[in-house]
């Protein structure tokens, strides 16, 4: 337990220590790159998130349901 | 005559009054629709944010369409405990051996100016890995095909919020599924901060199939699903995320045609309890390198249960720009977890029946690694690169485990923004 707070903290620092800076709209070209964001590759993320997802036993995190459907069990 | 006099200043007065009024409201009109800040967004006289017009009404309209065909080469050494594909010794692992074929259809259909709907429908044609338990006891089985429809219909209520239903459902050989969800998305601090929680709810209907062949009908089997997520940007080229989902299922929990070895020869079915709370906790953080148009991707995840399963998953990949009009992404998974607190490969003789057991190679302790590769071309964009842009692609990814099984993934995909 202590392992995941530890976790859950430093990522939470990392996240919004610095977010007081405003990222102005005119300096946004970079983070609109689809290279900055994982969900422009949907599709082969949901590929692999079922290869994950049914071969191991530990999914979840990631706004969809860990468990349920298809590949009981995992 | 001084009358006449009197007659003109007073209309000229009121001439001015209204000169200067329509002048004023004329300058307020400006303000109020065309002023901009250094950052383009519309402000009033006093500098506060407007709300942009509505844009026009466009109807129905398909806005995006999106393919990828995908191929699942699956084998290993020595296989799974639970399987009985394979060894004359009952106490052996069997195969694993499967080929799978994915093609995935994905389409943004717009219905006005502030609904839209990303339907995602894959499907799996799966060969050498059937549920039906007679295959199972005689071989490896020869086919099962399994549907999915997920249909996330969003509402933009204004610029910084939008609403989500999730919808769909999962038919398969042994399994009939149902979806229903809400999400709830919004931005902060002038978007650069997006916060979004979700709720779904999955029913099973599962076919209790047993691996003895025997089939006492249906049950189901529960799941909910609460998640929140946040992401920040901290610079020009940086974003960071992180996200925690808790998962709550009930019912069957134990894939009913797997069965485990026991001393003396004989095998047992798997025996899970019938609820489980899981907890995943993800960070994530990307950097854009603009001097060499390279992209770094970092993620790091946390996972435990109540089965007694922990696990780590950190993975990484770096995106370089080749050219204007490719990219080459290469990426590293590592994955390791500890087995369910029940699992074992070998029942001693005589052992309670009442006791949870699993031989599932799936829940046992295993470390896996995966790299993968993938190749885009963006083939008709104008100007930046962005996730509008239409693009080919073809990707491969070799996943292994440590517990002896691997994949091979081949995939081709194309992205068309109509």
């Amino acid at each position: 337990m202590r392992t995941v707070f530890l976790s859950l903290g430093l990522a939470l620092l990392i996240t919004l220590l610095p977010s007081c800076a405003i990222v102005p709209r005119y300096a946004r070209g970079w983070v609109a790159d689809p290279a900055m964001d994982s969900s422009s590759d949907a599709l082969a993320q949901r590929s692999l998130r079922k290869l994950h997802g049914t071969r191991e036993a530990a999914s979840g995190g990631d706004g969809l349901s860990a468990g349920g459907g298809c590949a009981c069990g995992q | 005559m001084r009358v006449g006099v009197t007659h003109r200043l007073i209309a000229s007065a009121v001439l001015v009054v209204l000169a200067a009024q329509t002048s004023a409201a004329a300058q307020d009109t400006v303000r109020v629709s065309t002023d901009t800040d250094l950052d383009g967004d519309r402000v009033d006289v006093t500098g506060a944010s407007v709300a942009p017009d509505p844009p026009p009404d466009p109807g129905w309209a398909l806005e995006r369409f999106a393919t990828r065909f995908g191929v699942f080469q699956q084998d290993g050494s020595p296989g799974g405990f639970q399987s009985q594909a394979g060894p004359a010794d009952r106490h052996q692992p069997g195969s694993e051996q499967t080929w799978i074929f994915q093609p995935i259809l994905y389409a943004r259909i717009r219905q006005d100016a502030r609904i839209h709907h990303d339907v995602y429908i894959p499907v799996d044609v799966i060969s050498s890995a059937s549920t039906d338990a007679l295959d199972v006891v005689s071989s490896a089985s020869r086919e099962n095909e399994a549907v999915n429809i997920d249909i996330y219909s969003t509402y933009e209520a204004d610029a910084d919020s939008r609403y989500t239903l999730h919808w769909g459902g999962h038919v398969e050989e042994p399994l009939r599924s149902a979806t229903l969800g809400y999400a709830v998305s919004r931005d902060l601090a002038d978007d650069n901060a997006v916060f979004s929680v979700s709720f779904d709810g999955i029913v099973d209907f599962v076919d209790q199939v047993q691996f003895t062949g025997y089939d006492p009908g249906m049950t189901t089997r529960f799941t909910g699903t609460v998640n929140a997520s946040l992401s920040q940007m901290l610079s020009p080229t940086t974003i960071a995320a992180v996200s925690y989902g808790l998962t709550g299922q009930a019912g069957l929990l134990q894939t009913p045609w797997n069965s485990v070895p026991i001393e003396g020869g004989d095998r047992v079915g798997d025996l899970f309890p019938h609820t489980r709370m899981r907890h995943a906790f993800v960070g994530r953080i990307a950097q854009a390198i603009p001097d060499t148009r390279t992209f770094l991707a970092a993620q790091y995840r946390y996972y435990l249960d109540d089965f007694g399963v922990s696990a780590h998953t950190p993975e990484a990949s770096v995106t370089q720009y080749l050219g204007d009009d490719f990219s080459l992404r290469l990426s590293y998974r590592f994955h390791t977890q500890n087995a369910a607190r029940f699992w074992t490969s070998l029942l001693p003789a005589g052992f309670d029946l009442d006791h949870y057991r699993t031989a599932d190679s799936d829940l046992a302790a295993l470390d896996s690694h995966e790299v993968g590769g993938v190749l885009r071309w963006y083939y008709d964009h104008s100007g930046a690169v962005t996730a509008r842009s239409s693009y080919l692609e073809a990707s491969y990814y070799h996943y292994e485990r440590t517990n002896g099984l691997y994949v091979n993934l081949i995939s081709l995909g194309w992205g068309i923004t109509l």
